[in-house]
């Protein structure tokens, strides 16, 4: 197993997840400031069926190298795929075109905020698992 | 890193509530005011929010991730109630007309009260916001441990 494979499995789906639910918190607190803004249509991102879809799917963007002396990058994943829902109409309270229901949102926030957690803290075991094998379990 | 543009949402949030908050207050301050430089009564004001969209190069790169939906928020302007001013018989007044009618501000003290809470409210969401996006970070940099 090479280097490169030992990364492949759990610990990129569990990077996709991460960078799923951070680009979801972004677009929550977007929702949250634009809450009292006219016309303000609201923004979701459902992580689970994006997981669903990305799953295996996922090409990696590398940047070209055009020079023998350049330096190795990339590994930069591909998220232009995932698609954000808008929702055009839902509760609105006051009329003014504005579809944030600030309740939701703030619950949302909480949740994703929770499951970011969460999956922050399996890839943190992951690593300590690779570090344990690696040092021969001393 | 993503999450300076969550942060830099809510401050925009944050930053536009305190001056709806700034306008508000002054409202309340003024609800008896008859005498302005522009002259006449005190002319209640409010405030224009309009999401503005995260300008940076660097944002522009980064479109083709799904950012292009981010936007904050702004006050773009500080308008004038266009309501008429409240008129009261009050010849007592040193600026009743001829006829003993004060003109008042159009300010009515519940609508500006209910208008704070929502200012206090939105700005407390926000701060949720900061805090959560703060945690979010600190556990991402836990990772590493």
């Amino acid at each position: 197993m090479g280097s490169e494979g030992m990364f492949k499995g759990t610990i990129s789906i569990l990077e996709q997840g991460l960078d799923l639910r951070s680009m979801k918190h972004n677009l929550l607190v977007s929702n949250i400031a634009n809450k009292d803004t006219p016309n303000y249509k609201s923004f979701d991102l459902a992580v689970d069926e994006e997981m669903q879809k990305l799953t295996g799917t996922q090409r990696s963007i590398a940047l070209r190298k055009t020079d023998q002396g350049h330096l190795p990058a990339g590994g930069f994943k591909d998220y232009s795929g995932v698609t954000i829902t808008k929702s055009s109409q839902g509760v609105e309270a006051n009329g003014d075109g504005n579809t944030v229901d600030i309740e939701k949102e703030m619950t949302d926030l909480a949740e994703n905020n929770l499951l970011y957690d969460a999956v922050a803290q399996i890839l943190r075991k992951k690593f300590q698992g690779l570090k344990n094998v690696i040092q021969g379990g001393s | 890193m993503n999450f300076i543009d969550a942060f830099r949402i809510s401050a925009s949030g944050l930053t536009s509530q305190r001056l709806r908050m700034n306008v508000i207050s002054s409202n309340l301050a003024n609800s008896h005011t008859t005498r302005t430089p522009e002259g006449g009564p005190f002319k209640r004001k409010d405030v224009v929010f309009s999401s503005q969209p995260l300008e940076t190069s660097f944002q522009k790169m980064m479109q083709a991730q799904g950012n292009a939906k981010l936007t904050g928020v702004k006050v773009v302007g500080v308008i004038e109630d266009p309501r008429p001013p409240i008129i009261k018989y009050d010849p007592q007044h040193p600026d009743a007309d001829e006829k003993g009618y004060v003109s008042l501000p159009n300010i009515n003290l519940i609508e500006e009260m209910v208008n704070m809470m929502l200012a206090t409210r939105s700005y407390e969401a926000n701060v949720t916001a900061v805090n959560a996006t703060k945690r979010m970070a600190l556990k991402a940099l836990e990772i590493g441990k």
